[in-house]
């Protein structure tokens, strides 16, 4: 075989080769990424993009968890308020039993009773951001309003929900008129006006039935306050699995994207090897040369 | 036999046949790095009047081995071609989590921020604003693509211009080496192979040689480009209704002609490749819009009035990407966002609806949003993967092929070294033996000079 002067072009291609793979190896180590384009591998970046969506929906649950909780945690805040409201109320009320309070002090009863009432409907008109929390849909609206003489609820039934994981729904938005008045004849607001009316006239039925009113009042806001209870707690439960897919996740994401930081630094060194090596090759090679020994 | 001034012109033939040797092998020394160059040699023949005498300086050349070099370059130039161009979309896809991927999450995380508090006005900007965004990536990347698409066109305007420019050169060059005599015609033959190889670069061509010199080429399965001192010009016309080139010669459209070469994988990228990927963009913003859509016209705005369609509605797939938009009257309008199913400002199902669309498998019926992506990422970078190896396999052919042919028509250093001693030693030899008889001729001539 003839060598020829054109088969040092060989050896540059080859010297290119070694290069590229340096800079591939230097970029990898630098940069801690192993895809520097889709074709490099072109499964992995589909992978990493499926990946990516999956972390993005993750991290939306996460989010809105966050968010529910917040609200979850105002709600029990509130209904532990009313729970506290009511018990007070019945305390005042149980005070004004008998026939022996002189009208001074029944009247005085009277007026805390007003005093509650104001209380528990500031309470169940809490509004966090603008959006009132027991006005079921309508969270633009406070849910209770004294309009044309009656007590009104401005809300509606549909209790808000949120997704906060793939297939838990948490409640964040209560339909007020369920704790408030539920399957009585009359709302909370109303008994409150009728106990105080009857505390003042000292009429005993009337205290009496006031009473077990806000006995029915109590119960729905404490089965109300314990329903939140267990969203709270399904919540705390829901992120650690979110985070737990999340970590899986990444893990896949990570594999797919991120260059093995050993590896790239081997390969660093082994291309660094291969192109002194090309470039030793070209030298010697371009060194020798009949021209040296003919004198 | 001669007599002695016959010996001395003799031996002054024999020193210009072997200055002559000097000659050739300085003519190769002084065209190592020359493109296209094939190594001169002289032919010495013993002469019928005694001594040497030069009967010619050939160039080596192995036709076959020409001819195997022309016939493999065109296939790695296509493929280069199309890795070029591949290279340039795949560049504008963006990398993961940077590109439309992202986009569309932050669109549907939008919504899930909306569902968490329909009635805030900042929630519903964010949505109008993630809309915005969206559709913006969608047009920018089907911009891109168009663009990549064009400039494949260039290439292939240019590579045709390029071939036009090539196969006048080789008609002249037919032209002078069917008139020129002897060793003038190795020069213009080297540079007529170095064009004819230019030419297999940009398209796949036949050619002929003729018993005069010249060579005929035909071009995308039989056509004549070059017949002798003709060239015939291949012509581009620009086609409606993008405007891209159609490439004829004579009036025959011979676009899809065009196998190899690099004005072919411009061809591939430009009117099948970069349009595949085009289409796929096109469906994903189809679907986006139309499911997006959909789901918003079943709502409620924050004022208790039915949804309108949240993005234009678009006319059809082809060109969906690059029309993609916000509907201008609920960009301008945040409480338009249809959040509610029932009407009332605090519900939240149709943003939650809007917001699971994420993970519904929509494109094609098989594919989420953010799948479809990533199926047309994985579409072009396997196609851009192939296309390089394929380059580097091919490449290697060519190599290996162009190797052998340098065997026979390239130069080697040692051997011209080795050829310059020769030829050295032979004129020192030739002048000594001058001398010689020159000192022979002296003593005759001093003979009887002074008795």
């Amino acid at each position: 075989m003839r060598v020829t002067f054109n088969n040092l072009n060989d050896g540059i291609a080859a010297l290119n080769v070694a290069a590229s793979a340096l800079d591939r190896a230097q970029d990898q180590l630098a940069t801690g990424r192993r895809l520097r384009a889709a074709s490099d591998d072109p499964t992995a970046a589909q992978r990493a993009v499926d990946s990516r969506a999956e972390i993005a929906t993750l991290d939306a649950y996460t989010r809105t968890a966050d968010s529910a909780e917040a609200r979850l945690t105002a709600i029990d805040t509130v209904l532990t308020d009313v729970i506290e409201r009511i018990t007070e109320a019945k305390a005042t009320a149980a005070g004004a039993r008998g026939d022996t309070a002189p009208p001074e002090a029944r009247e005085a009863l009277a007026g805390r009773i007003d005093g509650i009432r104001d209380a528990i409907l500031g309470a169940i008109n809490t509004s966090v951001g603008g959006t009132h929390l027991f006005s079921g849909g309508q969270a633009l609206s406070a849910a209770y309003a004294f309009t044309a003489g009656a007590w009104v609820y401005q809300g509606d039934s549909n209790a808000v929900g949120v997704a906060t994981a793939g297939s838990r729904t948490v409640t964040v938005s209560l339909d007020g008129q369920e704790i408030i008045q539920g399957a009585d004849a009359a709302d909370l607001f109303s008994e409150l006006d009728a106990l105080a009316a009857s505390v003042r006239a000292g009429d005993q039925a009337g205290i009496q039935a006031g009473i077990e009113s806000l006995d029915r009042a109590f119960d729905r806001t404490v089965r109300a306050q314990s329903s939140v209870g267990v969203d709270l707690n399904g919540l705390e439960q829901d992120q650690q699995q979110v985070a737990a897919l999340r970590l899986a996740s990444q893990k896949r994401l990570s594999k797919d994207e991120d260059a093995d930081l050993a590896k790239a630094a081997s390969d660093l060194a082994r291309a660094d090897t291969a192109y002194r090596a090309a470039l030793g090759a070209i030298s010697t090679a371009g060194r020798v040369s009949l021209m040296d020994y003919l004198r | 036999m001669a007599g002695l001034f016959g010996t001395l012109s003799m031996t002054a033939r024999a020193l210009d046949a072997q200055r002559a040797g000097l000659t050739v092998t300085g003519q190769n020394i002084a065209n190592l790095n020359t493109e296209g160059y094939s190594r001169r040699a002289l032919l010495l023949a013993e002469s019928l009047i005694g001594g040497v005498e030069v009967a010619g300086i050939r160039a080596r050349r192995d036709l076959l081995l020409e001819a195997r070099v022309r016939q493999e370059i065109p296939a790695e130039a296509r493929e280069a071609a199309l890795a070029d161009s591949l290279s340039v979309v795949e560049a504008a896809l963006g990398r993961p989590g940077e590109s439309i991927d992202a986009r569309l999450s932050a669109f549907f995380d939008s919504f899930s921020e909306l569902a968490s508090d329909p009635a805030s006005t900042v929630a519903r900007d964010g949505v109008l604003q993630q809309g915005r965004l969206l559709a913006g990536s969608f047009n920018d990347m089907a911009g891109r693509l168009e663009s990549a698409r064009r400039e494949a066109d260039v290439q292939v305007r240019t590579g045709v211009s390029e071939i036009n420019t090539l196969a006048g050169r080789v008609a002249r060059l037919n032209v002078a080496i069917g008139g020129a005599v002897g060793g003038d015609a190795e020069a213009l033959r080297d540079e007529r192979e170095l064009a004819l190889e230019q030419l297999a670069g940009l398209a796949d061509v036949s050619v002929l040689h003729r018993e005069d010199g010249t060579v005929d080429v035909s071009i995308a399965g039989g056509r004549a480009l070059v017949i002798g001192a003709s060239s015939y010009e291949v012509e581009v016309t620009s086609t409606p209704p993008a405007g891209m080139a159609a490439i004829s010669i004579g009036g025959v459209d011979i676009t899809t002609a065009l196998a190899r070469g690099r004005v072919a994988g411009a061809l591939d990228a430009r009117d099948t490749r970069i349009p595949a990927y085009q289409a796929r963009l096109d469906e994903l913003a189809y679907e986006v819009a139309r499911s997006v859509n959909t789901v918003h016209q079943t709502g409620f705005d924050l004022n208790g009035a039915a949804g309108q369609a949240f993005f234009t509605p678009l006319g059809g797939v082809a060109g969906a990407a690059a029309a993609l938009q916000l509907d201008p009257a609920i960009g301008a309008d945040p409480s338009l966002v249809a959040a509610s199913g029932t009407g009332a400002p605090g519900d939240n199902q149709v943003a939650r609806a809007l917001a699971d669309l994420r993970g519904t498998r929509t494109v094609g019926g098989t594919a989420t949003f953010s799948e479809g992506w990533g199926q047309l990422v994985y579409r072009v970078g396997s196609d851009s993967q192939v296309a390089q190896a394929e380059q580097r396999s091919r490449h290697e052919v060519v190599a290996q092929v162009a190797r052998l042919r340098d065997q026979v028509s390239g130069v080697s250093l040692d051997e011209e070294s080795a050829n310059m001693l020769k030829f050295q030693r032979a004129y020192e030899a030739n002048a000594r033996f001058f001398t010689t008889v020159n000192s022979v001729l002296d003593t005759l001539m001093s003979i009887g000079g002074v008795a």
